[in-house]
């Protein structure tokens, strides 16, 4: 048994190439900052590095090259996605919610002149997406969505109301789900949507955030979409949804690897060694960490293991396209609830410290543990609906039919 | 057995929690919780006229002289808001710390106290058997002059007041306590950003002690009645976070019967309820230590290892429930303008805040006379 991602000599090749490129075309001034805190310098900066990505199909490294993509295997798409976390940056490095995910959508159930239409600007860069879940009275009940799309000749009317949308500095797009049929046809009135974001009547208001990300409620007020930018057909949106939710919960390669508390584990060692030292900021006699604080910590780099390792197991699967049930929501509620529980336990080891901006000593991934414990618990779907999917492929509760759709 | 509250206590626990939600919240955007924002001293003159700083002030001073569990059930009430500010400090931590040493100070301040013209933010370390406020604190006075750091200090952006402790040079271990206006010559103060608002940090570089409103000189015996004081005055500070609990279980509880998913209320769902549940016996722990603590408060003593069990027991419920009141509520609890952020924040700020639960469980194994040795700490 092999737990390591075994490279060979040609992608340890292609990491060394990847690794050049990017100490030439990543300027420092975008590097190390929240993508739902960046300025718009910032922003800029990574759009036109995420164009210079997308013109070597390393934007989307798995997708078609047909459509933009770099047509490229999991293990080289890892070596993109490392090698920019090696510089604090993600893949994309800005937030492409629509992209990420509407695109895979898309290549599941867009016609072929959609694809060879939307695929493109996602997949160069050319375009940033957001994508259009949430509403006030849809959360977690996704399939009870408000807002209306009505057929009008050849085009869609779309009015209603999205919340918990993007980040700052806008988007080029909105990939959008919204009723399209009648409101008693639960599952069968939905359709998804790609909406040019300067179109009249979208309104964008910014939304205040615990923890301070950027996040907006957007107001769709008789916006005009042309028909040809329904994907997966009238009222056939749910089977859309699942391909896009399957992707959210669990398959991204960045989440499969457990990168986030992996950065975190990484950040409080690198915090407890400078803190003991004394050669941090507040701790001029050595921060003391008693018995109590290392068990904690131990527990911390158990906790982190356990979801690195099924997230190793997700990707063993995915790659040799093993069959899948529950790994991918058990993978993703497991991350959840350990990045809840690693907010108290770096209370519990650095006590007020862990409230406190880098200034104080401790590197932003402590700190912002604080708001992330709070936010993993609901992004993406609550921790409470990966419970049910699990659930339900273990064949608990539910119908035999929603089985089947969560497979 | 008598567990129920007195009608003057339940009405001053009712007014305040009236005053907190239904006055002081609705007054201000929710962005008042976050890093840097002003608190408006409105607050502290409004308190203040109702008489609320004089609580915990002896009667010889022109104070009430309330019992230890009066005023708690005011700080219940407050939590209930929260009300931001350093409203513990004010309220029950500076009173607690004067009167352990006499009340050293004179009629004009002690006035100007009670008034709510004056803002406290208190950056004590831990001395005696009493837990600390600040993590770091490097003070050293030196003829007439102090220098050094404290870190980090709560609810300090907006105070006009700080009361400091620093170590005098040389031999002797003689402190001075120190009340300096926020702005005296050789005192900045750096706000902090993170997840804990208004949190700064002081450096002093040669302030003059003669600009400072009070200098009180200790001693090692009055360090330990300092010690013991502030360890008296931890129940209430429990009071506020179970006023807090008990808030966010009200929130918790009615969004579960309103918020209908599915197309029935989420608390019809058993993995809603737990989080309720959980949150229900958070909030009744922390209730029942804190009144056991507060009971056992006594002129000349006080029951330490029900303080520390409360402190432990508290700090966990306020937390955990706060994450609990999350699951419930997902996103919209997340927005800062809803309602339930201030609580959050107010866990993660209170729960090292005065010892945290390792330390306070630490303590109680000390108190139980178990392994003494081991389990000393500074």
């Amino acid at each position: 048994m092999e737990f390591e991602i075994d490279y060979t000599a040609a992608q340890q090749s292609f990491r060394a190439e990847v690794s050049a490129w990017l100490a030439r075309n990543v300027p420092d001034e975008i590097v190390g900052v929240d993508e739902h805190r960046e300025s718009a310098a910032v922003y800029s900066g990574r759009r036109q590095l995420g164009r210079a990505l997308g013109e070597r199909g390393w934007l989307y490294p798995m997708s078609p090259t047909r459509y933009g993509g770099g047509g490229l295997d999991l293990d080289s798409a890892l070596v993109i996605v490392e090698e920019l976390a090696g510089l604090g940056l993600g893949l994309p490095p800005y937030y492409d919610s629509g992209g990420v995910l509407g695109s895979a959508a898309i290549l599941a159930w867009g016609t072929e002149e959609q694809k060879d239409r939307l695929l493109p600007p996602i997949y160069t860069g050319a375009q940033r997406t957001w994508q259009l879940l949430t509403e006030p009275s849809a959360g977690s009940d996704l399939a009870a969505v408000a807002m209306t799309a009505t057929r009008d000749g050849d085009e869609y009317v779309l009015s209603g109301q999205k919340v918990f949308i993007g980040s700052g500095n806008g988007a080029d797009a909105l990939w959008t789900i919204a009723r399209s049929g009648p409101a008693e046809d639960r599952h069968r009135n939905l359709s998804w949507f790609m909406i040019d974001a300067r179109s009249a009547g979208v309104t964008v208001v910014p939304q205040r955030i615990i923890g301070g990300m950027d996040k907006n409620t957007i107001f769709l007020d008789g916006v005009r979409v042309p028909a040809d930018n329904l994907v997966g057909g009238e009222n056939k949106g749910w089977q859309v949804a699942n391909t896009h939710l399957d992707h959210e919960h669990g398959l991204r390669s960045d989440r499969m690897l457990g990168r986030r508390l992996g950065e975190v584990w990484d950040g409080t060692l690198e915090a407890v060694r400078k803190l003991s030292d004394g050669g941090g900021r507040p701790g001029q006699d050595g921060l003391a960490l008693d018995d109590q604080a290392l068990d904690v910590l131990a527990e911390l780099y158990v906790r982190k293991e356990i979801v690195r390792l099924l997230g190793v197991r997700n990707y063993w699967l995915t790659m040799g396209s093993r069959p899948r049930t529950y790994e991918g929501s058990q993978g993703y509620y497991l991350e959840k609830k350990t990045s809840q529980w690693m907010a108290k336990a770096l209370m519990d080891i650095f006590g007020q410290l862990a409230l406190i901006d880098p200034v104080g000593g401790l590197g932003s991934q402590v700190v912002d543990q604080q708001a992330h414990g709070v936010l993993s618990m609901h992004g993406g779907g609550t921790g409470e609906i990966q419970k049910l999917l699990i659930a339900r492929h273990l064949g608990l509760g539910g119908s035999r039919k929603q089985a089947a759709q969560a497979d | 057995v008598d567990l129920s509250l007195t009608a003057e206590q339940g009405q001053l626990l009712g007014v305040a929690k009236e005053f907190a939600r239904g006055q002081v919240l609705p007054s201000l955007r929710g962005g008042v919780f976050e890093v840097g924002s002003p608190r408006p001293s409105e607050v502290w003159r409004q308190m203040g006229d109702l008489g609320w700083f004089s609580l915990a002030v002896p009667e010889d001073r022109g104070g009430l002289a309330s019992e230890p569990m009066d005023t708690a059930m005011l700080l219940q009430g407050l939590g209930a808001g929260p009300v931001p500010g350093p409203v513990f400090e004010d309220i029950v931590l500076l009173p607690a710390v004067l009167a352990s040493l006499g009340w050293p100070v004179g009629p004009d301040l002690t006035d100007a106290l009670m008034a709510g013209q004056l803002r406290v933010a208190v950056a004590l370390p831990a001395c005696g058997r009493g837990p600390g406020t600040v993590m770091t604190n490097t003070l050293t006075s030196s003829g007439g002059q102090v220098t050094g750091e404290v870190f980090p200090v709560r609810e300090v952006t907006d105070a006009t007041h700080l009361l400091l402790l620093s170590r005098r040079a040389g031999a002797g271990g003689e402190h001075d306590l120190i009340l300096v206006p926020v702005g005296a010559d050789g005192v900045s103060l750096e706000p902090l950003a993170g997840f804990a608002p208004g949190q700064g940090r002081l450096a002093l570089d040669g302030a003059d002690t003669s600009a400072a409103t009070a200098v009180i000189t200790l001693t090692q015996p009055d360090l330990a009645r300092l010690g013991d004081a502030v360890l008296a005055s931890v129940p209430a500070l429990c009071a506020f976070q179970l006023g807090s609990c008990e808030s966010v279980l009200e929130m918790s509880v009615r969004y579960s019967q309103q918020r209908v998913q599915f197309g029935r209320p989420i608390g019809s769902f058993q993995r809603v309820q737990d989080h309720v549940i959980d949150l229900l016996n958070g909030v009744d722990s922390a209730r029942w230590t804190t009144y056991f603590a507060l009971s056992g408060l006594r002129p000349g003593g006080a029951d330490r290892a029900a303080i520390h069990v409360a402190k432990a027991a508290t700090s966990v419920a306020h937390f955990c429930g706060c994450d609990s009141a999350h699951e419930v509520h997902a996103g919209i609890g997340t927005d800062v303008d809803y309602g339930l952020a201030p609580h959050t924040f107010a866990s993660r700020c209170l729960y090292p805040f005065l010892g945290s639960p390792s330390w306070h469980r630490k303590r109680l194994i000390h108190e139980l006379g178990l392994n003494p040795r081991r389990t000393e700490v500074a």
